[in-house]
């Protein structure tokens, strides 16, 4: 048993409990007793999975507001959970992503056309290390005894480049150690660091007195068992951690509120003019921060009947004042209904951060942390702040407590969450309505006609045959742009988050969302909450959820994932043609796309009757014939809708007499009025 | 300025049928483009569901599906221009300066309307100037007769357009940038914001104002150098400052009610019948008539007030001969 785990048994993580109860989960509160009890069952997946707790980190840093420099020193306790002996440290410095254009981020694919020659000298950032040392002392009182216990490697240490040939690239630091670490070896890791805050960029940096500051301090990267360091370089993904206890001494100006990781634990004022804010949290695997003296600070408890109760700390910008109560709504929503489906959030506490105008730092998840996102104008029905609320809180479920390594597997975080944005916004925030903004965006309109679909995902188009894209089990950090070809079709739109937006958000959702609807929710839901038991403070991957999946189901499902997971195919089904002759009718089924998935057809007769066809849909394509002297009145493949990853719903169906030439007058004529104020426009130059 | 505003109103009716036939011709420019969207959209939907949720109201799923293929024209249409949206989107490109970078077809479409209003502007104001209802071929004859020196005016003032779209909105938006670029209050950038758009309206307006005199002065008084008649008409806009700029202002109040109605009856996307589409087409174009007389009204009444302006010229310490004079000579500075 390791120090952290005993913090953790006795921890202040509330007691819950997950019942199966007729095929639904039941969560309920219990007493401290029964929470102990709770608390072991839910951890006993990292107890036998121990490598998971790894790293506990010490940190007290000073912002310097004029300089914007971070000076800080971090004390790591790190243990080897490799099975083997470990020669080296890998720390991520993902300031250095942003110390200069050369950086393998700033020439990845998504940016590289940027042209970065104007950027000013306060734009840039960097983490420098000062001094680094280990403490080694082993496994035993006798070795501990036996070997010198520090050793300094401040010169001992190097850039490696572990996913690209950039020798620019110094966002990887190895530093070699005086003697392999023994499997099961504590260290104790001290560091030196300065870090320089960027302009806003990627989630981080500062704009006028407002910091967001996220993976700012050197952070080790991930053992795995076999000894090898899974410590990616950072280009353009998110994040992989292990989970640790985090105590953080941050220095701000007197004044200044501060929001983190954790709980505040002391506040105190010091002679020179500023104020030291002291955090803690425990099993969490990141800490970030934000200060500004200009933070509204609301604070409200989340409580629910089954559920631990979550104290919220909302951090608002003035110019949203008033947008308290949307934030507020849309956070309960998330822990309400994500706990409900999937399991409880346990840390008992969340800080919501309001991002500031144009700080680049909205839309983020990070343990106990998130930022929101909003406008001074925002209409009620808009759905922001409300969506990107649900959708990082929702975070705290698929990221902070089901960790998988965001740097190779982007979709189990995004995608399940994207998925499960849907459900929420779906059940509590409906109806929500197309907005169009005014005035270099400042000034929305809402059109009330105009209804967003409730389960819509945004980028639909981006998951297109013609786009070319990775396959989802291409490790994220490897998705490349999307592409198309110019020769067959030139005209063709790339879709802008190529493929790491379509293969990590988009696509797994209407995975998802389409394996719900084929298993059913009850099912499906069982899934989810079974998989969140488990690797709730775990890093699974694709294959433990595959597993999941077949074992809750019942099912071998591996042509599921074949067609979806291992594939760059798309589902395209379209009714192709309805062919009336007298008493001899006949419709013919098609599949456009190359992937497969079964999928039912109803025909419906002018009198009402229905027929229900089953097709398995691996065929190109299939006729369905009948006689009878009624003609036919609609035909519908998956009325159920259960393929969401269908990429035309449109060419579903088959109406005998579709209103088209209404609706397409109905529509041309608005567009056509449009298109005259525009030749009105152009007179009034004249 | 009522009185110049109420004469001018009544110089539009003795122009309204010009105003019918520069409606006409901006309905008959946009109606094959219409019609090709019109059989893109229904191509969509022939014997499709999603055709009934589209003649009930919308559906997104649709909309998001076809943008998705769309191309060309279909790739302008924006669900967005449903109601008051067809023409706050036009609006705010037109403020913007964007609607010079609407899809090229158009803009093609667009210039070829403003040709139309080039031409029928010495149309326009020669019957002012008589004060009488133009025959057909004395409007054909009069606009033909200045349609070149009103051409050359639409490029000289085709070139300040430049400038503020150009010049003037991006190097404010520059400066913009460099003083709020610490600003973390959504509401001064906002403010700031209005500002910019309030300058660039303030220019556009200077320069319709400077443009719509020019050729009220080159028909009035005959002038033949169009430079000599910008001088004059921005001598007169200097000098008049308040008279000028408040029958501007009063009607571009005119034009932001017709707005305000137009965005009170203007309907959704809700008719589930033809006569409801056709209702809905009919306000449309209502409101598009509206706008067509409210350009005709900014001339008819600048026109009034430069007339009377001209009258107190005279009655002043004659300065204005003297120009008269060397016009002659002046005649075809631009060529
Ligand atoms: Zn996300």
């Amino acid at each position: 048993m390791t120090d952290s785990r005993e913090r953790n048994s006795g921890g202040q993580l509330s007691g819950i409990s997950s019942v199966e109860k007729e095929g639904k989960m039941e969560i309920k509160c219990l007493s401290s007793v029964q929470g102990r009890v709770w608390l072991l069952s839910v951890f006993l997946p990292w107890i036998m999975l121990g490598p998971l707790l790894a790293t506990d980190y010490q940190i007290q840093a000073r912002l310097d507001t004029d300089t914007k420099i971070i000076q800080g020193t971090a004390t790591i306790t790190w243990i080897n959970r490799a099975s083997v002996p470990v020669e080296d440290l890998r720390f991520h410095l993902y300031y250095n992503a942003w110390r200069d254009a050369q950086s393998s981020f700033l020439t990845s694919n998504r940016v590289s056309m940027t042209d970065f020659s104007d950027w000013k000298d306060d734009e840039w950032a960097y983490n420098e290390i000062d001094e680094l040392s280990v403490s080694m002392n082993g496994n035993s009182e006798l070795e501990a005894a036996e070997n010198p216990t520090s050793f300094d490697l401040t010169g001992n240490y190097s850039f490696i480049q572990p996913d690209d040939e950039n020798s620019d690239d110094r966002t990887v630091l190895r530093a070699v150690l005086p003697r392999p670490a023994q499997p099961d070896e504590t260290l104790v890791i001290k560091v030196g660091f300065r870090t320089k805050v960027p302009r806003p960029f990627a989630r981080t940096g500062y704009r006028g007195d407002y910091y967001f500051l996220a993976h700012w301090f050197p952070k080790l990267g991930v053992i795995e068992s076999d000894g090898n360091w899974n410590c990616h370089q950072f280009i353009q993904t998110e994040f992989f951690s292990d989970f640790g206890t985090y105590d953080a001494r941050l220095t701000v100006p007197a004044g200044w509120i501060v929001g983190a990781t954790g709980k505040l634990v002391a506040k105190d004022d010091n002679p020179d003019g500023t104020a030291t804010h002291t955090f803690h949290q425990e099993e969490v695997h990141a800490f970030t921060w934000t200060t500004s003296p200009h933070f509204l600070e609301h604070r409200k408890r989340f409580e629910h009947p089954s559920l631990p109760a979550v104290d919220m700390r909302l951090l608002l910008m003035p110019d949203h004042a008033g947008q308290e109560k949307r934030y507020f709504r849309a956070t309960e929503a998330a822990l309400r209904l994500y706990g409900e489906w999937f399991g409880a959030y346990p840390y008992g506490h969340v800080t919501v951060v309001d991002p500031a105008y144009k700080s680049r730092s909205g839309g983020m998840e990070y343990p106990t942390l998130f930022t929101g996102g909003s406008r001074w104008l925002s209409p009620e029905g808009s759905g922001s702040p409300e969506g990107v609320t649900v959708h990082e809180c929702g975070h705290q479920f698929w990221f902070g407590l089901v960790a998988n390594n965001e740097f190779e597997h982007a979709w189990l975080d995004e995608g399940f969450n994207t998925y499960s944005t849907g459900r929420v916004m779906e059940k509590e925030f409906s109806p929500r309505y197309l907005v169009r903004r005014y005035l270099d965006d400042f000034v929305p309109v809402l059109f009330r006609d105009l209804q967003q679909s409730p389960r819509s995902v945004a980028g639909l188009g981006g998951n297109r045959s013609e786009l070319k894209l990775d396959i989802m089990s291409k490790p994220s950090w490897q998705s490349g742009p999307a592409a198309f070809r110019r020769d067959v079709d030139p005209g063709s739109r790339v879709y802008s988050g190529g493929a790491y937006g379509v293969n990590s958000y988009t696509k797994p959702a209407m995975m998802l969302q389409t394996l719900e609807r084929y298993l059913g929710w009850e099912t499906f839901q069982r899934i989810m909450a079974t998989y969140f038991e488990r690797y709730s403070f775990g890093h699974p991957g694709p294959e433990d959820y595959f597993n999941t999946v077949a074992e809750i189901s019942g099912q071998d499902l591996q042509w599921f994932w074949d067609e979806t997971f291992n594939s760059s195919d798309v589902f395209d089904y379209a009714v192709d043609s309805v062919v009336s002759h007298g008493n001899r009718k006949s419709v013919v089924i098609r599949r456009w796309g190359e992937a497969t998935f079964p999928v039912q057809v109803r025909v419906t007769f002018e009198n009402g009757d229905q027929v229900l066809e089953s097709w398995d849909g691996v065929d190109r394509w299939i006729r369905y014939s009948y006689s009878r002297p009624e003609e036919i009145q609609t035909v519908e493949v998956d009325p159920s809708h259960v393929l969401a990853l269908d990429i035309n719903r449109t060419n579903n169906t088959w109406l005998r007499e579709a209103p088209s030439a209404l609706a397409a007058a109905k529509w041309s004529f608005k567009w056509m009025i449009w298109l005259q104020s525009v030749l009105e426009g152009f007179a009034f130059h004249i | 300025m009522l009185q110049h505003l109420k004469r001018g109103l009544h110089r539009t009716i003795i122009c309204r049928e010009a105003v019918i036939w520069l409606y006409l011709t901006n309905l008959i420019l946009v109606l094959v483009p219409t019609l090709l969207l019109f059989g893109e959209i229904e191509e969509s939907l022939t014997n499709r569901v999603m055709a009934e949720e589209m003649s009930k109201g919308y559906d997104d799923i649709w909309f998001k599906e076809f943008s998705a293929e769309a191309k060309g024209l279909g790739s302008t249409f924006d669900p967005t221009v449903t109601g008051i949206g067809a023409i706050l989107n036009s609006l705010d490109s037109q403020l913007s300066g964007q609607l010079f970078l609407t899809y090229l077809p158009i803009v093609a479409l667009a210039c070829l309307y403003a040709l139309f209003w080039i031409f029928a502007s010495g149309g326009l104001l020669q019957a002012f100037n008589r004060n009488a209802p133009p025959s057909f071929a004395s409007f054909v004859s009069d606009s033909g007769a200045f349609f070149g020196r009103f051409f050359r005016i639409t490029v000289l003032a085709a070139v300040g357009y430049a400038l503020v779209f150009g010049i003037l909105k991006p190097g404010v938006e520059d400066l913009l940038a460099y003083l709020l670029r610490e600003e973390i209050d959504e509401r001064i950038v906002f403010a700031c914001t209005l500002g910019k758009y309030l300058l660039v309206a303030l220019s556009l307006a200077a320069l319709s104002m400077l443009s719509d005199y020019t050729k009220i002065s080159t028909v009035v008084e005959s002038r033949h150098s169009i430079l000599l008649a910008m001088l004059r008409s921005l001598r007169l806009c200097l000098a008049q400052f308040r008279s000028v700029a408040g029958l501007y202002l009063m009607l571009t109040l005119v034009g932001l009610l017709l707005l305000l109605i137009y965005s009170i009856v203007a309907p959704g996307a809700s008719q589930q019948s033809w006569p409801g589409v056709i209702l809905a087409l009919a306000l449309g174009q209502a409101y598009i008539i509206s706008r067509v007389w409210l350009r005709v009204l900014y001339l008819g009444s600048q026109f009034e007030l430069f007339r009377e302006l001209q009258n107190l010229d005279r009655q002043g310490d004659g300065n204005e001969p003297s120009i008269e004079k060397t016009e002659s000579a002046e005649t075809g500075i631009i060529a």
